[in-house]
């Protein structure tokens, strides 16, 4: 395993678009999945990440490094000087940026998240889509996630019955 | 777009990912919408896993009581205050001197009039139906002890009954207590305890005084559950000493003793409370100015370890001594290892500590009216599970059988 810095391995990570990117253990090991790898001693040379390109990938090594406990991503050991009131406001607005994406990155995003387990990340991806559900009629669910409705119209109704109250 | 609302087209993902990443995350009530949108988010939905797997994403809340006093009816919230932030749900509201009786998994267990009737119920989903309970027989006493799911059958709902005469007779060597339980959906009686007199070749002679004594009302007294059993203090009574927890292991289905902390000197009172997932125990000094908070280090070599002191001698007096009636103090765990505790029935007066014993403040009600709120030992995490029974009762087929009505979460 590499090391740039004493004190600090270093993982490389690979997509399968050939690109390849070192990064500190600890950031890679915001992702369960790769935590896992490495701690059963599966990871000596370079990860590969299957079915992630390497656009999404050094997103979401960009939200583990901002992620990561103890350093943020200037590199000084923010939690130690700054109020973690404050270090979660700042997390927040930095998320609230991050997630600025089109669909088709954020449903990446959402894959990438679910396959390397990063939880926060995931709850971050998916939010938009759950809120869309809440937030809309069963007509524009289906308008806006393109999901087709196949159900008879009586079916439908008797569905609905089931939970009125749902409804209301 | 940044910030806009695209035509999200959710064939773009794996169908597991929709259902296992984001249906799942879902509040219960858009669920239950969800399942009119298409056929495979319906079925993706009503699998068992699925109903699984969300159940156990919703926070464990304690439920708070509110009692209209003129009707005899109650209000039930569940409450919940993460991020600092406090929150009071209306779960159910119950009539005729109604009260839970047992919670478990989703299910509340409500009673309804003087003759006691049951009904069980699932307020997430608004259904409910009446419970069976065992015939009654004169002079004997048929009470709800504990509620739980036996996993060895698949998961089938039981409660645990308690039958015993209507007094306690310490010296009468007829007086017993018979422990049965009765599965959600079926009237079949299981019979698996008696508690009696001890014989001289008893191994436990302890568990089977304790168990003659009986259990408390679970609906005043529920026990704990942890780790699949069921857990109660024991109080100390004349004749010997209870210093000892009852455990109901629901898989076997069996009694047993559990040791418990040493009582240092003598307290007002103790509750047993499941905080952060390990069994506690906190105790009320005498003086009304601390709580003792024990937890179990190691559930099966029963080690206690003293956790932290919360100091009351900064709160409000009045808020720890009531005005007229006295009422045995009650306790709840929150958001793990959070405390709400209760010592007075008078207004705004139930009392919230952080999970190092500092004190937060008084819960309030909506819009922080002046209403009084009672905390009453039953927790509910929500689950769209259906009811354990072939025919369940809706809110209007209910209204005319008067049981509990719904105001729902």
């Amino acid at each position: 395993m590499a090391t740039r810095e004493a004190g600090k391995k270093m993982i490389m990570l690979k997509s399968p678009d050939g690109m390849e990117f070192e990064v500190e253990e600890a950031v890679a090991m915001e992702s369960q999945t790769i935590r896992k790898m490495i701690e059963d001693d599966c990871a000596d040379t370079a990860i590969l990440i299957p079915n992630i390109n390497s656009k999404i990938l050094s997103r979401v090594i960009e939200y583990c490094n901002k992620h990561v406990p103890t350093t943020g991503a200037t590199g000084a050991a923010a939690s130690d000087t700054v109020a973690p009131a404050a270090l979660a406001e700042d997390l927040k607005i930095w998320d609230a940026e991050f997630i600025k994406v089109n669909r088709a990155t954020r449903f990446d995003l959402i894959q990438a998240a679910s396959y390397l387990n990063i939880k926060g990340l995931l709850d971050l991806t998916s939010q938009t889509t759950i809120d869309t559900i809440s937030d809309n009629s069963l007509e524009e669910i289906r308008s806006f996630l393109s999901t087709k409705n196949d159900y008879l119209p009586e079916e439908e109704q008797t569905i609905r019955r089931e939970n009125q109250w749902a409804f209301q | 777009m940044p910030g806009t609302r695209g035509a999200t087209v959710l064939d773009d993902l794996p169908e597991w990912i929709v259902v296992e990443e984001i249906l799942v995350r879902l509040p219960p009530k858009d669920i239950l919408r969800c399942r009119a949108v298409c056929r495979w988010w319906h079925n993706a939905t009503s699998a068992d896993k699925f109903m699984l797997d969300h159940h156990r994403r919703q926070p464990l809340l304690p439920i708070l009581s509110h009692i209209i006093a003129p009707q005899k009816a109650c209000l039930l919230f569940s409450f919940g205050a993460s991020a600092g932030k406090q929150k009071l749900c209306p779960v159910i509201r119950t009539y005729k001197f109604g009260e839970i009786v047992a919670a478990h998994d989703g299910l509340l267990i409500v009673s309804h009039g003087l003759g006691n009737e049951f009904f069980i119920c699932n307020p997430v989903t608004r259904k409910c139906a009446p419970l069976a309970k065992p015939d009654s027989q004169r002079g004997i006493y048929n009470q709800i002890v504990g509620f739980y799911r036996h996993q060895p059958t698949g998961g089938e709902y039981r409660v645990l009954w308690q039958s015993s005469p209507r007094c306690y007779n310490a010296y009468d060597t007829k007086y017993m207590t018979l422990y049965y339980a009765i599965a959600v959906g079926s009237d079949k009686i299981r019979y698996f305890r008696l508690g009696c007199i001890p014989q001289p070749t008893s191994s436990s002679p302890s568990l089977e005084l304790a168990l003659r004594k009986g259990l408390p009302s679970s609906s005043q007294y529920p026990p704990v559950h942890h780790r699949g059993g069921l857990h109660w203090e024991l109080e100390k009574y004349h004749g010997w000493d209870a210093d000892c927890i009852m455990v109901f292991n629901t898989a076997a289905e069996t009694f047993r003793l559990m040791s418990r902390p040493a009582r240092l000197g003598k307290c007002l009172h103790e509750s047993l409370l499941e905080m952060n997932d390990t069994l506690a125990l906190c105790s009320i000094s005498i003086d009304k100015h601390t709580i003792d908070v024990w937890v179990v280090q190691d559930y099966d070599a029963e080690t206690w370890s003293f956790r932290h002191q919360i100091d009351l001698t900064g709160v409000d007096p009045s808020a720890l001594v009531g005005l007229g009636v006295t009422m045995i103090p009650t306790m709840a765990a929150l958001n793990e290892g959070e405390l709400l505790i209760q010592f007075t029935s008078t207004r705004r007066r139930v009392l919230h500590f952080d999970s190092d014993g500092k004190f937060l403040g008084y819960v309030k009600s909506e819009g922080d009216q002046e209403i009084k709120l009672c905390v009453t030992k039953h927790y509910l995490r929500g689950s769209i599970i259906p009811l354990p029974l072939s025919h369940e009762m809706r809110e209007e087929d209910a209204a005319n059988q008067e049981p509990p009505f719904f105001v729902g979460l």
